[in-house]
């Protein structure tokens, strides 16, 4: 089935308008909520990571352990370098090393009381492709292509604030990490647990 | 008469219908067994409220949260999914079939958190785990 299609290419574009004049921009593979951007970025596609706390989280999501679980720019960087991920000045492509750009969007300021509405928050991670192309998952939707820069301008997942590079050697990190088993366990009677509220 | 609607559970056909009685219109849903050869449940017009329901849910859910990179299952939408309580498992099992989907969190909280994790577990096994007790549910 065609992915990179206008159709779904409008669906993306309703949001990030910027990609409606990116010459880079092409749909890579079919939605998903298998994994998310971060997690593509750190070189995972089994897991949700995101540090969003609600009911149950510890099953839903993984965050890296010791990194705190907040919308903080510097806690991101934090998870970024639990899975060995160092700051790096820019995206130049560099022999030997995987780069991801950081977003975060800008506290949101009522020009006139002066409070704040909206606070400081990362948003998304990208992977450095090549020179000015970048490699993103978006939310459960698709996987895209697109340009460097600035093309999330203005859309929720505003602007890069940091470059990380990992060398090509530490991609083990995050596969080790995905090889681990989980563990769980089901009662012998979950059937009739199951049919006793379906009844 | 044609139907309106025609969705498959595995070894059930299902038609949702458009009947006539005393000059109204009448909703109903009939579900047909290969096995058993005749029908074996009837859904009312409470059910075709009940797929309204859930897909109204459902959508929404998904609207507000596709493109964002924190998922967020305190969404009001996700919990008029679990507060469906058994009248939303046929339709997540549905969406189940057609691969992983955070639907399957639903079925956690519907069933009372039968399954014990230890940590993160990734959605597509989540997803296998509950697909397959639900198959032998409905052989059962």
């Amino acid at each position: 089935m065609a992915l990179d299609t206008a159709e779904n290419r409008e669906k993306l574009i309703a949001t990030f308008h910027l990609l409606a004049g990116d010459g880079n921009f092409h749909i890579t593979s079919r939605k998903t909520p298998s994994y998310n951007c971060i997690a593509w970025a750190m070189g995972f596609d089994d897991r949700w990571v995101d540090c969003y706390l609600d009911s149950d989280t510890a099953r839903k999501k993984w965050w890296p352990d010791d990194v705190e679980r907040d919308f903080k720019p510097e806690t991101l960087i934090k998870a970024f370098e639990a899975v060995g991920f160092v700051k790096c000045d820019d995206d130049a492509p560099e022999d030997g090393y995987d780069k991801v750009a950081l977003y975060k969007v800008s506290p949101l300021m009522d020009p006139m009381s002066g409070k704040l509405i909206a606070a400081e928050g990362w948003t998304h991670a990208a992977r450095v492709q090549d020179r000015n192309i970048y490699h993103s998952k978006i939310g459960e939707s698709f996987d895209i292509k697109h340009s460097s820069g600035g093309v999330f301008s203005g859309s929720p997942y505003g602007t890069i604030y940091q470059f990380m590079k990992r060398k090509v050697t530490d991609r083990s990190i995050s596969e080790n990490i995905q090889k681990q088993v989980p563990g769980f366990s089901i009662p012998d009677d979950i059937l009739n647990i199951i049919q006793a509220i379906m009844e | 008469m044609e139907p309106l609607i025609e969705y498959r559970i595995s070894d059930s056909v299902r038609t949702l219908h458009q009947q006539s009685e005393d000059g109204g219109v009448r909703v109903q849903m009939s579900a047909m067994t290969k096995e058993q050869g005749k029908q074996a449940v009837a859904l009312d017009t409470s059910d075709a409220d009940a797929f309204a329901t859930f897909m109204g849910n459902y959508e929404t859910w998904n609207a507000q949260n596709a493109l964002s990179s924190a998922s967020n299952f305190d969404n009001a939408y996700f919990r008029g999914i679990v507060n469906m309580g058994k009248r939303a498992v046929p339709f997540i099992y549905e969406e189940l079939k057609k691969g992983p989907t955070n639907l399957v969190y639903a079925l956690d909280a519907i069933f009372g958190n039968p399954i014990k994790y230890e940590g993160f577990m990734p959605l597509e096994k989540s997803c296998e785990i509950w697909l397959s007790i639900l198959q032998k549910i409905e052989k059962n």
